[in-house]
C-alpha cells in the first residue's frame, strides 16, 4: 500500500499530538532505560565517569554472589507475604464497604484513606509503631498479655514488618478499585443465582469473584509490580537489614549505585531486575489471565 | 510512587552519563600536586576579587541547621562583598550522592560539607582545590586547632579539607540507676569487664522474667566498631588506616576485632546487653526512657539527653578493651568543608574567605554552645558563649579531654578509604550477624573483610 499526502499528513498531526507525552517517555524512560543497559557493561569511576569495557563480568558477579541471591529469596518472601494478603483482605474488605447502609461513604472513605498517604509517611508512622522502647504496637499486644516481636530487630520479624507496612500502604488502592469492580456487577446477575438456589459462600466464590476477576487480575499485576520495586518503605524502616533480610533487588540497587558508587554493577542489577518483572508479568498475562472473567 | 523512585534513580545515573559524556575533556583530572611541599600554586592568585554570590550544600538539619544559618547570616551581615546561600541536602549521605551528580554536570556549588568518611572519596575524586593550598598561600595558622581533628584530616600531612564541626563518640549512663543498684553514679565503667559487671548488676527483671531494664545498649553503629578498635589500638586498614599509602585492604579480622564481637555477644546471651538494631535513634529513645541504663552514642547527642531524660545523664570515656592499651585513644567524627575545583576562581576565593570566618574563635564557641559539636580551635573556649555551656553542661569535657587525651597515631588518626560508606554499612552486617547468633565472631570478620577487601580492589583500580 502507498502512502498517500493525506495518510502523512494525519500521521504527522497523529504524532504532533503524541509529542509531549513521547518527549517525556524518551527523555526519563527510554533514554535511562538504554543507558542502563549500557552502563550494565561498563565500569565506572565512583564519580560515574565510564572507565572501561567490563562485557559480562557485571553479571557473571551478581549470578555468583550471595548477596543476590539472598536477595531474590527476600524479593520473593516479601512478594508472597504481601501481595496475595493485601488483595485477599482489599476484598473483603470491599464486599463489606459494598452494602447499602446508611453513611457507609463515610467508611468507605476512611478505608480508602491510606491511598492519600505517601509511603513515606506510612513508614514513619509504622516505624513509631514498631519502635521497640515506645511502640503502641507492642503496648497494645501487652495488654492482651502478648509480648509483643522486636519488629525490627529479628530477620524474619522484620521482612513481615516491612510486609504489613505495604500491606497497609496499598490497601486503599485495592479497595478502590476492587470496590469499584464489586459496583459494576449487574443486580440482575445475582438475582439469577438466587432463583437458581446459590446462598452465601456459594453466591461469593461462585458469582463474586469470577465477576470481579478483572479488577483481582489488574490488581495481582499492579501489585507485584508495585512490590518488587518498593524502596521508601524498605529505606526508612530497615535498610535492608537486618543481616540483609529485607534487601530486596531494589534496595541492593540502591545502595550498589548510591551507597557503594558501583554504577556499572547496579545498572546490571537493573537490567536483571527489568527482565525479572517482565517475566513475572508475562506469566501472569499467560496463565493467571485464562482464569479471568471479563463481561 | 516507589516506581518512580526506580525510575529517578536510574534517571539520575543516566543524567550524569549524558553530563559527562558532553563535559568530556573537563578541566580536572590528575590534580592533586606533590604530596610534600607548599600547595600555594592550586589556590587562585591573592589578587582575584571574591565572588559576590557562593552557595554551600550542607547536611545539618533541626537545631544544628539553625546554627549554621546563624553563622551564615552573621558572615553576610558583617561584610557587604560576598553573600553566601546554604542549601540543605538532607543526611551526609544524600549529599554525596548529590554532589556525585552535580560533580558530573558541573552543577557542583562552591562550598560543600562532607563526613569524615567521605575524605578519601572526595581526594580520589580530583574535584577538590585543596584547603593546604589556601592555608599555605595565606600563611594561615593551624597551630591553635585541636591535635586530634586536624590529624583526622590531614593526608600526608596536607588538608583536603577544612574541619568544621566535631564530635567524638562517648559512654552514657543512667546516674539514678547506678544509684538504685549499688553503683558509684561517679565513676563510669571504662573497660568491658567492667561495663559487663555493671550491665549485670544494672539488668532488671519483673516478676514474669521479662527484662524491663537492660544494662547497656548501644546501636549496631559502624563507626561504633570503629572507635573500638581504636581504643583497641588496633587498626582498620593497611597502610596506616590507608594514611601512609592508599589502604589495598581492611585488617579489622583480627584478634583486637574478634575481642569486641565477643564481649558484645557474651552481653547480648547473657541477657544484660540490648540489641536496638542499627536504629541510632531507637538506641537513644530506649536509653531516655529507662530500657538501658548505658550506651555509646555521640556528643552530639548529649544536650537531647540530658534535656529529655527524667534521670541525671552521666558521661564518660569510650569503651576499651580490659588492658587499656597504651596506644588507643578515640577518632573523631563529624564533617570538614571542601572547596569545588569546578567552581570559577572568583568562588573559590569568597569561599575560603568564609571558612577562614568560620574558624574564628567566637564562631566557633557559639557554634559549640549552639550545637554540641565542639569546637575545633582550642581558644574558643575562652569566648563567653563556651564558657557559659561548659558551666550547664558540664558533661560535655568529658568528649573533649578523651580527644585531648587519645594519643596521636594511625589508629586513633581513624581509616581512610575510598569505600567508607560500603564498609561501615558492611561492619554493621557482620555484627548483626554475630549478635543474631548466624555466624561465629571470627568467621563473620572474615566474611566482611573478604567481600571489603574485593570492593577495595575494584575502587582502587576504578580511581587510580
Amino acid at each position: 500500500m502507498r502512502w498517500t499526502a493525506r495518510d502523512l499528513r494525519s500521521l504527522a498531526v497523529g504524532l504532533a499530538y503524541l509529542a509531549p507525552a513521547l518527549f517525556i517517555f524518551v527523555v526519563f524512560v527510554f533514554i535511562p532505560l538504554g543507558r542502563t543497559f549500557y552502563l550494565s557493561f561498563y565500569n565506572t569511576r565512583s564519580t560515574g565517569l565510564v572507565t572501561t569495557f567490563n562485557g559480562i563480568d557485571h553479571y557473571i558477579d551478581l549470578i555468583t554472589s550471595q548477596t543476590f541471591r539472598s536477595g531474590l529469596v527476600a524479593t520473593g518472601l516479601f512478594a508472597l507475604y504481601t501481595v496475595p494478603l493485601g488483595i485477599a483482605l482489599g476484598l473483603v474488605l470491599a464486599v463489606l464497604l459494598n452494602q447499602r447502609l446508611r453513611g457507609i461513604n463515610i467508611f468507605r472513605t476512611m478505608m480508602a484513606s491510606t491511598i492519600a498517604i505517601s509511603a513515606a509517611v506510612g513508614s514513619l508512622i509504622w516505624l513509631l509503631l514498631f519502635n521497640p522502647s515506645l511502640g503502641l504496637l507492642n503496648y497494645v499486644l501487652s495488654l492482651f498479655g502478648v509480648r509483643g516481636p522486636e519488629w525490627l530487630i529479628q530477620p524474619a520479624i522484620a521482612i513481615i514488618a516491612v510486609s504489613i507496612t505495604t500491606i497497609w500502604l496499598t490497601l486503599g488502592t485495592n479497595i478502590i478499585v476492587l470496590l469499584s469492580g464489586l459496583q459494576g456487577i449487574p443486580e440482575e446477575v445475582y438475582e439469577a443465582a438466587r432463583l437458581d438456589g446459590a446462598r452465601g459462600v456459594r453466591m461469593f466464590t461462585r458469582i463474586t469473584i469470577p465477576m470481579v476477576s478483572p479488577s483481582l487480575f489488574f490488581l495481582l499485576v499492579v501489585d507485584t509490580v508495585a512490590v518488587l520495586q518498593a524502596f521508601t518503605q524498605i529505606h526508612l524502616l530497615t535498610r535492608g537489614g537486618p543481616v540483609d533480610a529485607t534487601r530486596t533487588l531494589v534496595y541492593s540497587i540502591y545502595l550498589d549505585a548510591f551507597q557503594n558508587f558501583q554504577f556499572g554493577f547496579a545498572s546490571a542489577e537493573s537490567v536483571v531486575l527489568f527482565v525479572l518483572v517482565l517475566v513475572l508479568t508475562l506469566i501472569q498475562f499467560r496463565f493467571v489471565e485464562r482464569r479471568v472473567h471479563y463481561q | 510512587m516507589e516506581g518512580k523512585m526506580r525510575k529517578l534513580a536510574a534517571f539520575a545515573i543516566a543524567l550524569s552519563m549524558v553530563a559527562a559524556a558532553c563535559g568530556g575533556g573537563s578541566p580536572g583530572g590528575g590534580g592533586a600536586a606533590s604530596p610534600t611541599g607548599d600547595q600555594s600554586a592550586l589556590a587562585p592568585g591573592k589578587d582575584v576579587k571574591p565572588a559576590a554570590n557562593i552557595t554551600w550544600w550542607h547536611a545539618m538539619s533541626g537545631i544544628n541547621g539553625e546554627a549554621l544559618n546563624k553563622i551564615v547570616n552573621n558572615f553576610n551581615a558583617s561584610q557587604s562583598n560576598i553573600k553566601v546561600t546554604t542549601v540543605f541536602q538532607g543526611t551526609y549521605d544524600d549529599l554525596l550522592s548529590k554532589l556525585n551528580t552535580a560533580l558530573a554536570s558541573n552543577a557542583a556549588p562552591a562550598l560543600v560539607q562532607v563526613y569524615d568518611i567521605g575524605q578519601a572519596y572526595m581526594r580520589d575524586s580530583g574535584q577538590v582545590v585543596p584547603m593546604q593550598a589556601f592555608i599555605d598561600r595565606d600563611k594561615f595558622s593551624t597551630a591553635d586547632f585541636e591535635s586530634a581533628v586536624i590529624n583526622y584530616y590531614k593526608y600526608q600531612d596536607k588538608l583536603q579539607s577544612m574541619p568544621f564541626n566535631a564530635s567524638s563518640s562517648i559512654f552514657y549512663y543512667n546516674k539514678d540507676a547506678f544509684t538504685e543498684v549499688g553503683l558509684d553514679p561517679n565513676k563510669p565503667p571504662v573497660t568491658f569487664t567492667e561495663i559487663t559487671d555493671a550491665a549485670k548488676k544494672l539488668t532488671k527483671k519483673d516478676a514474669s522474667g521479662n527484662t524491663i531494664r537492660y544494662g547497656f545498649g548501644p546501636s549496631i553503629y559502624g563507626w561504633f566498631f570503629e572507635q573500638l578498635l581504636a581504643t583497641s589500638g588496633a587498626l582498620y586498614a593497611d597502610n596506616g588506616n590507608g594514611r601512609d599509602d592508599r589502604a589495598t585492604k581492611v585488617v579489622y579480622n583480627s584478634a583486637a576485632g574478634k575481642a569486641i564481637l565477643d564481649w558484645w555477644k557474651a552481653g547480648i546471651d547473657g541477657g544484660y546487653f540490648y540489641n536496638p538494631g542499627i536504629d541510632n535513634a531507637g538506641a537513644t529513645t530506649a536509653f531516655q526512657s529507662g530500657k538501658t541504663a548505658m550506651y555509646l552514642e555521640s556528643s552530639a547527642a548529649l544536650r537531647g539527653n540530658i534535656n529529655t531524660a527524667k534521670f541525671q545523664v552521666g558521661t564518660g570515656l569510650f569503651a576499651r578493651p580490659d588492658n587499656k592499651p597504651a596506644n588507643g585513644g578515640n577518632i573523631i567524627g563529624g564533617a570538614s568543608l571542601y572547596i569545588m575545583k569546578s567552581r570559577p576562581a572568583e568562588e573559590q576565593q569568597a569561599a575560603w574567605e568564609f571558612v577562614k570566618y568560620a574558624m574564628t574563635p567566637a564562631v566557633q564557641a557559639q557554634w559549640q554552645s549552639d550545637t554540641g559539636y565542639y569546637a575545633v580551635v582550642k581558644s574558643a573556649y575562652n569566648e563567653g558563649p563556651a564558657k557559659e555551656w561548659a558551666t550547664k553542661y558540664p558533661q560535655f569535657q568529658t568528649p573533649v579531654d578523651q580527644i585531648r587525651n587519645s594519643p596521636q597515631n594511625r589508629m586513633t588518626n581513624g581509616a581512610v578509604l575510598g569505600v567508607f560508606a560500603q564498609a561501615r554499612a558492611r561492619t554493621q552486617k557482620m555484627i548483626e550477624s554475630v549478635l543474631l547468633g548466624q555466624a561465629t565472631s571470627q568467621a563473620a570478620l572474615d566474611a566482611a573483610a573478604t567481600e571489603m577487601n574485593d570492593a577495595i580492589d575494584k575502587y582502587n583500580k576504578a580511581n587510580k
